[in-house]
């Protein structure tokens, strides 16, 4: 099955944050900064690039940070359709 | 010394601390602060009579630290998320036997059991009661709340003398282990009397506090609200990296962050004119404050003054300020960063030039020293490192100076502004960083010497990340190096990456070059893959 473009990207992110220690693809509901799968730094630069790539953009005035930390909250907010 | 301003609320009633989930009131958060204290036996808390505190960000944490200050003795953060081997090590080092743990802190708590063999008390506010689930070896004792409530009353607040423990903070040692910085009270006192004197919060102020615990810019937030009768706001973790919906919808009214928080706002098109109008004071501590960030951030709190501050752990926060004016200081900034100011009129500060002279007033550049009641006296366990890091002046022999490592160069004004360092230590996201510490876990993990941290990348901010570089071609070493610095060291010192080269570059003296490195890192970084 093709994966979705933003979640490919976010996939292909992840796995460049840390070339030398490849690690399994998370889960949907997985807190990625949790399993260091992303620092804070490379939290800002996944939402810029996806940011870029979708055309969203993100109101950090309304929206709460912690919605954003899984692979469902990313998918959610770049990817409106996905459920 | 009196009894702390921050222990003698005016108003019980008015609220002392909001999580986002929970509100206490002064009334409570001292409530709860006596009822912890009753526990605190003379003989736990150990010759240097301190308390452990196994928590961040939760009300409890900061019932402990109320409750030690009641009881007159001091208090020794301890962050969950470090490593159970660096927990263990600064128990040992503050050589207490008694620990403070909230909820939050209780995973911690089990993996750090197995590496103490010091009998402990453990004490549990927010464990009803551990009834027959107690699953710990008997040779700790575990309190929980009924014990807590069982208890008879604690003695009443008394004073503390001015050279009595009021924490103990541990930072990054270059000699791989931590080392910890012991406050008093007179230290804090005097911190804290300056900023009531010259900065007035009060009743009403919402006063943010994103770092943790066991860092020292949260000294500021904590004790300075308390002793003005204004309300803490801790910051819940992931909300830390984006806080603008966390500032509206507390209104807070005093921020006070590393410079790192508002880049990564400005970054996110946050600062937009006017959209924090409830902030009448930001304080900026830490890392270099970049102009063009301080304009972000004075467009984005347009109703409130903007603090750049400057200050080691070993003396107290903060002791010197800048008060930012827009264009004049733009003007007067250099290589982009803003000033870091004046100190406090109640500290000393000196240059220290090549040959070792002290020069106190008038213009010049060299390694900047403190001197002044918020000094600390040394290092704890560190005679050789406080004797190094500290001196006194032999004209008068009663003067004690701090050496910061850091280089300044001072206007004839006597406005100062920071050059750089002299040694290895970074500054990483406002976190104080001895790369050395860092090099050790990697050799560990590598079985040999030719590795070493590096600041990188960069990015026009300053220092993003640490990368490990290492001479070999072993695939299974980055892996290796990144889980033994994960077990030995915090998170914000873990390297994001591992670099492996076929050799390292020396300097003349035999050195590992970590500047060449850097190089080396930012040239591979520009070259398009093939």
């Amino acid at each position: 099955m093709t994966l979705h473009p933003v979640h490919a990207t976010i996939l292909e992110f992840l796995a460049g944050q840390n070339p030398s220690r490849p690690q399994p693809p998370p889960e949907l509901d997985d807190n990625l900064l949790e399993r260091h799968q992303l620092t804070s730094l490379g939290f800002l630069e996944l939402i810029q690039l996806l940011e870029e790539q979708t055309g969203v953009v993100i109101d950090f005035t309304t929206t709460d940070p912690a919605s954003l930390v899984t692979l469902r909250g990313l998918l959610a907010a770049f990817q409106p359709t996905h459920s | 010394m009196a009894i702390p301003s921050w222990l003698t609320p005016s108003d019980p009633q008015a609220p002392a601390l909001w999580t986002g989930e929970q509100q206490w009131s002064y009334d409570r958060l001292m409530a709860e602060g006596e009822l912890l204290s009753r526990v605190f036996d003379p003989e736990d808390v150990g010759p240097r009579n301190v308390v452990g505190i196994l928590g961040n960000h939760q009300p409890h944490a900061y019932a402990a630290i109320i409750a030690a200050h009641r009881a007159g003795v001091g208090y020794l953060p301890m962050n969950p998320v470090n490593p159970p081997q660096r927990l263990a090590d600064m128990l040992h080092q503050a050589n207490t036997r008694l620990v403070v743990v909230p909820e939050e802190g209780i995973a911690a708590l089990m993996q750090l059991l197995p590496l103490l063999d010091t009998p402990m008390t453990w004490v549990c506010p927010d464990v009803a009661g551990w009834g027959a689930s107690l699953p710990f070896s008997s040779q700790h004792r575990f309190l929980d709340r009924a014990d807590l409530e069982r208890a008879p009353s604690a003695p009443p607040v008394r004073a503390p003398s001015e050279d009595a423990l009021a924490y103990l903070m541990f930072t990054s040692g270059s000699t791989g282990r931590p080392k910890g910085v012991p406050v008093t009270f007179g230290n804090l006192t005097a911190y804290v009397d300056y900023w009531r004197h010259h900065h007035p919060i009060g009743p009403g102020d919402r006063v943010a506090q994103p770092a943790d615990l066991t860092f020292d810019l949260c000294i500021h937030p904590i004790f300075v609200t308390w002793a003005s009768g204004a309300t803490l706001c801790p910051i819940p973790g992931v909300n830390r990296m984006a806080p603008a919906k966390f500032i509206l919808d507390t209104r807070l009214t005093v921020w006070v962050s590393v410079p790192s928080v508002a880049v990564c706002l400005e970054k996110l098109r946050v600062l937009r004119e006017g959209v924090f109008p409830s902030i009448r004071l930001s304080l900026f501590c830490g890392e270099p404050l970049p102009v063009r960030t301080a304009e972000a951030w004075s467009r984005a709190a347009c109703n409130g003054r903007l603090i750049n501050l400057y200050g080691p752990t070993e003396a107290t926060v903060s002791i010197s300020e800048y008060e930012w004016r827009g264009r004049e200081s733009a003007a007067e900034a250099r290589d982009g960063i803003v000033p870091i100011g004046w100190i406090f009129p109640t500290q000393r500060a000196a240059l220290r030039d090549d040959d070792g002279l002290l020069q106190q007033d008038g213009p010049g550049t060299g390694e900047l020293c403190l001197a002044g009641s918020q000094v600390t006296q040394g290092y704890l366990n560190h005679p050789e490192k406080s004797a190094h890091h500290y001196f006194t002046t032999p004209a008068t022999g009663v003067t004690l100076w701090y050496r910061t490592g850091d280089r300044a160069q001072r206007r004839e004004d006597g406005c100062l502004f920071f050059i750089g360092r002299v040694d290895n230590q970074i500054k990483l996201h406002g976190h104080r960083i001895e790369l050395q510490e860092v090099d050790g876990a990697i050799r560990r993990a590598c079985g040999h010497d030719l590795a070493v941290a590096v600041p990188w990348p960069r990015g026009e901010e300053g220092i993003l990340g640490i990368a490990a570089c290492v001479a070999g071609t072993d695939p299974a070493l980055p892996e290796r190096i990144l889980t033994t610095c994960r077990a030995l060291l915090p998170p914000y010192m873990w390297p994001s990456r591992v670099e492996m080269l076929p050799a390292l570059p020396m300097n003349a003296n035999g050195k590992i070059d970590r500047a060449a490195l850097v190089n080396h890192l930012d040239s591979l970084q520009r070259t398009p893959e093939p």
